[in-house]
């Protein structure tokens, strides 16, 4: 039955305020049953954004997959990265070695994915050999007895010059002695230096002969000793190649067997040249007692850091990080404290999430990138520039100036999946020039999804998998029934199922705990229900305490009778994750005046800017509705009584309309009735929200208030299809003792309330005789004439005025 | 021969001689000769020569000092020769103070000017023993064996023990170079003493015509030494420098003790065999 605009409309029917899921028409018995959903009913934009994003090769295109908290957006995401990296290649191994030429920069390698481990264990290998053979193949007799030989030969080389002259000197009656700091000659006579004044005694011819004599040995001396170095230098050279000779003796074999098997890796067999130089070139550490040390740090450098390592890789990387600050995000190079102070090294390099998901999938959470230290920047820094560059956070703030390790860039190529809310996506977008440089593909997930009899085998199979994942017993097509619509209730549709992943878990884990405590075998629709009330009674110390306070009258709550200008509005509270109705009386004066509405609300500070511009358009309503073209003369008020919080939104714009109206024409309205809804300028009743909560708290009030007999609830017509309340509202319903009517308009609303028609305006503007709208014209005509009188008097005497705020 | 037939070193009677010229190996050599002292409960007696041969080559004005080890040659004068002697015997006093007060022994310094041999020779009691230096100032210039040492080795009445500061730590034993002739006793008997003080196996190298039959050493008493069975008995194939070396390091000896008297050194001289070794060595007159 369609009612007319200003007519009160029927009440809605118990089917139409509740939209049941059958269990019957479920073919299974248990979940266990049915087939996992690889990806969550309802998400197919979100889905089809990330085939995209994850499709298309191109710098920029990484994604931003947006939507409210709990929808299992980063689940999602995971599981979708999952299937989609398994089908591709796993990406390259990365190491760090010991560059040799650059001691404080590590060199990177490259290496084919899954040979990193290999190289690590060939390099251990190797120096094992290194560490058995090379002072083995050092301490041999062979190599002993050469070096020896070679010794022998320097020493004979160098001691025989000096010994020739020597010799020569003597042979020429000059001996050579030494000094502390050299040699020196001086004339000898049978084996004895010569007394400098008998020297002067010998003939001068003679003296003139030893003089050009020891000028000479001099000369010979200096170039002799001077060729010291030279014949050092030739032995230390001719050592080398000794020392090369047995190390390409002791490692020629596993060398060669090591390049070959590296060819392909040119910087890996670059790698091994090197330390098969170091060996040479620090031989005499291995050959030493004293030299363990060193020959451990030695053979420390041959080592290779592996930084990936991607052996047991299946398909391409996804990483989760669920820290994502600076250094986690690009890698970090740690320290060792030794004899009290910090040491470095290249094995100390620690790979970051970005190395770890390079050639493939980095999840991050938007809020925590943003809330730390320069993990942000280095996000984009590392976007933009195609690789990772380590330097610690000190390093980048300029804190710390020390030499320290700066280790080869790595490139990567990574997709970066960010999750986030919405407002920050648009507060980025908004705010950071770079972002939508770097996120180019935004992914947004629903908040709900369609209700259709396709979609209940979906959200079935997606319960499943949920259950499964959470190693939960299976659910019965009842308890599968119950959470749809229980899904439909948290969606405030009837259209419509939550995909609010976590609070359907919430459900399931809860509905579980009671299945198992009652031994059930299965999770059913009474082990649902049962986790469902527990939820609010555990909730809901609050709302009883609001609903003794109506009972005992504390609260002034009229669920019988008639009054003038006092309206049962409905608000909805929201603590923690309970949300629940009140109703609130809402009370309105009228007198003559000069077209002031006062909302008190707002004068008190009490009400937000949404319920100020309600009560604006609701005076504009009036204005335009009952003042025609003459200035409207009226001076009321409106309040929410007993409201001493803040309060907002224009859901109770149509209640306070009512309340001025009934103000107005000083006609009562029906307290049997709560009314929800927002009005427009044209009288037309808008949606609003939290429907069914409201519903509920005046259904709870009433009975708080000697039991429901009659009463109801009129909200917009718009709500309907978001009713799905709570099963005794819904028996109340069926059994006709309490109402829903849909209104459209502020007349049916008015209809209701009163009793009376509303009345519509003839082709003159004139309401009918005896409708409602006609006592509220009448009454701000009144009121119209009457400050006109009141006008004049006041120019002739200002005094009258206090007779007039009597009316 | 009353020398010989009294073991020289074994009844530590004597002093121990320090020959100081006041070098880095000299001074090192004196630590170690007050080690020895203090092992030997024996007196320390330093030895500082002031040698009349340097002292009259810087009288001469033609005569030039050739650096060691840069060959640069520079003016020599008599007052700059008698101020560094002066400073360099005040050095040997404190080292000698220095060294022998953290050990408590008895020590002297003797500062004497003349020839070296001559003086050691004036100075030296039978009993004592002399330590040196394998080089002293010409060190730098090379590890051979320098002229002082080498003139002892060949004429010192004492024992003459060539200390060698850059010796590689090795954990071998004291080796003695014997042939089987008459100096074969007294050389095993010094060496088992210092392989004694010092807790070193002691080890017999024997020259290769040497009798090597186990009951012909027990005849020489070597037993009592610790010597018990031919493990520590080992036989040259040559008496060649070289292979006398070679199976020194391989041995890994850590002294040897020999006595001029011995075939392998009288053949070709000790100073080509201590030329080639790097371990302190005793010279047994």
């Amino acid at each position: 039955m369609v009612s007319s605009a200003n007519e009160a409309p029927p009440p809605l029917t118990a089917a139409q305020v509740y939209h049941h899921c059958q269990p019957e028409q479920f073919d299974f018995d248990t979940t266990e049953a049915l087939e996992d959903l690889a990806l969550p009913c309802g998400q197919e934009r979100a889905v089809r954004a990330l085939e995209f994003g994850t499709g298309i090769q191109r710098d920029g295109f990484n994604i931003f997959a947006l939507g409210p908290a709990g929808t299992g957006r980063r689940e999602l995401v995971r599981r979708f990265l999952d299937q989609r990296a398994h089908e591709e290649e796993p990406p390259p191994d990365w190491c760090y070695v010991f560059d040799f030429r650059r001691p404080d920069h590590p060199r990177a390698i490259r290496l084919p994915s899954g040979e990193g481990r290999t190289l690590r264990q060939d390099m251990e290998r190797l120096i094992e050999e290194l560490r058995a053979s090379i002072p083995a193949a050092f301490e041999s007799e062979e190599y002993q007895g050469r070096l020896q030989e070679l010794q022998e030969a320097m020493a004979r080389r160098q001691h025989e010059g000096i010994r020739e002259i020597q010799e020569r000197a003597r042979e020429q009656d000059i001996a050579l002695l030494s000094t502390p700091n050299g040699f020196t000659f001086a004339p000898m006579r049978n084996g004895e230096v010569i007394e400098p004044k008998e020297y002067q005694n010998l003939p001068e011819e003679t003296r003139e002969r030893l003089e050009a004599r020891v000028e000479e040995l001099q000369k010979q001396l200096q170039q002799t000793i001077q060729q010291i170095p030279r014949i050092r230098k030739e032995f230390q050279d001719r050592i080398r190649e000794l020392n090369e000779e047995m190390v390409q003796f002791t490692l020629g074999g596993p060398m060669s067997e090591l390049r070959e098997r590296w060819t392909h890796v040119p910087a890996v067999t670059e790698h091994l040249d090197a330390v098969r130089e170091q060996v040479v070139e620090y031989v005499d550490a291995f050959r030493s007692d004293d030299g363990q040390q060193a020959v451990e740090g030695l053979l420390n450098h041959f080592r290779i850091n592996l930084l990936i390592d991607h052996a047991e890789s299946s398909g391409a990387p996804v990483i989760y990080e669920d820290l994502p600050n600076h250094q986690h995000l690009t890698g970090l190079i740690e320290h060792r404290v030794r004899h009290g102070a910090l040491h470095t090294d290249f094995s100390l390099i620690r790979a970051g999430a970005l190395h770890h998901a390079s050639g493939g999938y980095l999840i991050l959470d938007a809020r925590r990138v943003l809330t730390q230290p320069m993990a942000w920047d280095s996000l984009k820094r590392v976007l933009f520039s195609g690789e990772v560059r380590i330097e610690s956070l000190e390093r980048l703030y300029g804190l710390i100036s020390t030499a320290s390790l700066q280790p080869d860039p790595i490139p990567v190529a990574v997709k970066v999946v960010l999750v986030g809310d919405r407002l920050l996506y648009y507060l980025l977008c908004e705010y950071d020039p770079d972002f939508l440089e770097l996120f180019k593909v935004e992914a947004d997930f629903e908040d709900d999804v369609e209700r259709s009899t396709d979609a209940y085998d979906l959200y079935a199979r997606m319960l499943a998998r949920m259950a499964r994942d959470e190693e939960l017993q299976p659910l019965d097509r009842g308890a599968v029934a119950r959470i749809i619509e229980h899904a439909s209730r948290l969606a405030d549709d009837q259209r419509k199922l939550t995909a609010h992943d976590r609070q359907l878990r919430d459900l399931l884990m809860e509905a579980d705990h009671w299945a198992r405590q009652a031994g059930a075998g299965h999770t059913g629709a009474e082990h649902v229900e049962q986790a469902i009330d527990e939820r609010i009674r555990r909730a809901d110390r609050v709302r009883q305490r609001g609903l003794e306070q109506i009972h005992r009258g504390t609260v002034l709550i009229s669920t019988t009778g008639q009054q003038v200008a006092q309206v049962n509005g409905l608000s909805v509270l929201q603590l923690g994750a309970l949300r629940f109705g009140r109703p609130v009386r809402i009370t309105a004066t009228a007198r003559p005046g000069r077209g002031q509405i006062v909302d008190i609300e707002r004068e008190a500070k009490l009400g937000g800017r949404i319920h100020s511009k309600g009560v604006m358009i609701l005076a504009r309503f009036l204005a335009s509705r009952y003042g025609g073209d003459a200035e409207l003369s009226l001076s009321a008020s409106i309040a929410f009584e007993q409201s001493y919080g803040g309060i907002d939104g224009d859901s109770a714009s149509v209640a306070e309309a009512c309340a001025l109206l009934s103000a107005i024409a000083r006609i009562p309205l029906h307290q049997t009735l709560a009314v929800t809804g927002s009005v427009n300028q044209h009288g037309e009743v808008q949606a609003i929200g939290g429907v069914n909560e409201k519903v509920e708290g005046f259904f709870d009030a009433c009975l708080q208030n000697g039991g429901v007999d009659g009463q109801g609830v009129a909200l917009p017509a718009a709500n309907v299809d978001n009713l799905m309340v709570r099963q005794d509202v819904r028996e109340a319903v069926a059994d006709g003792r309490f109402h829903i009517y849909p209104i459209r308009t502020m007349d049916e609303a008015i209809a209701l309330l009163s009793g009376m028609p509303a009345g519509q305006p003839d082709e003159d503007g004139r309401f009918p005789d005896a409708s409602f709208n006609r006592a509220v014209a009448d009454r701000l005509a009144d009121f119209t004439a009457r400050t006109r009188r009141h006008g004049h008097a006041e120019d002739a005497s200002p005094n009258d005025a206090a007779e007039d705020d009597d009316d | 021969m009353t020398e010989r037939d009294t073991p020289t070193g074994g009844t530590h009677g004597g002093r121990v001689l320090a020959l100081v010229d006041a070098s880095r190996p000299s001074l090192a050599a004196l630590k170690a000769a007050a080690r020895l002292a203090a092992r030997r409960k024996v007196e320390l007696v330093a030895l500082f020569v002031e040698d009349i041969a340097l002292v009259r080559s810087a009288g001469y004005a033609f005569c030039r000092e050739v650096g060691a080890v840069s060959g640069n040659v520079r003016q020599l004068d008599v007052v700059a020769v008698e101020t560094r002697l002066r400073r360099q015997g005040e050095r040997a006093r404190r080292a000698l103070a220095e060294a022998a007060a953290s050990l408590g022994i008895a020590h002297s310094l003797s500062i004497r000017r003349g020839h070296v041999v001559d003086e050691i020779h004036a100075v030296a009691q039978p009993g004592d023993l002399l330590v040196l230096a394998r080089a002293g100032w010409s060190a730098p210039a090379g590890r051979w064996l320098g002229s002082t040492a080498r003139a002892l080795v060949e004429m010192s009445p004492v024992p003459v023990m060539l200390h060698d500061e850059h010796a590689p730590r090795r954990d071998g034993p004291v080796v003695a170079l014997v042939d089987d002739g008459e100096s074969a006793r007294e050389t095993i008997a010094f060496a088992a003493d210092l392989a004694l003080q010092e807790t070193r196996r002691l080890a017999v190298l024997l020259t290769p015509n040497a009798d090597a039959r186990a009951a012909h050493w027990q005849e020489l008493g070597i037993e009592s030494h610790g010597i018990n069975n031919l493990g520590d008995i080992s036989q040259l194939q040559s008496n060649h420098p070289q292979a006398i070396a070679r199976a020194l390091h391989a041995e890994r000896a850590v002294e040897l003790v020999v006595s001029r008297r011995c075939r392998a050194l009288r053949e070709r001289g000790a100073g080509e065999l201590l030329d080639l070794l790097d371990l302190p060595a005793t010279i047994l007159p």
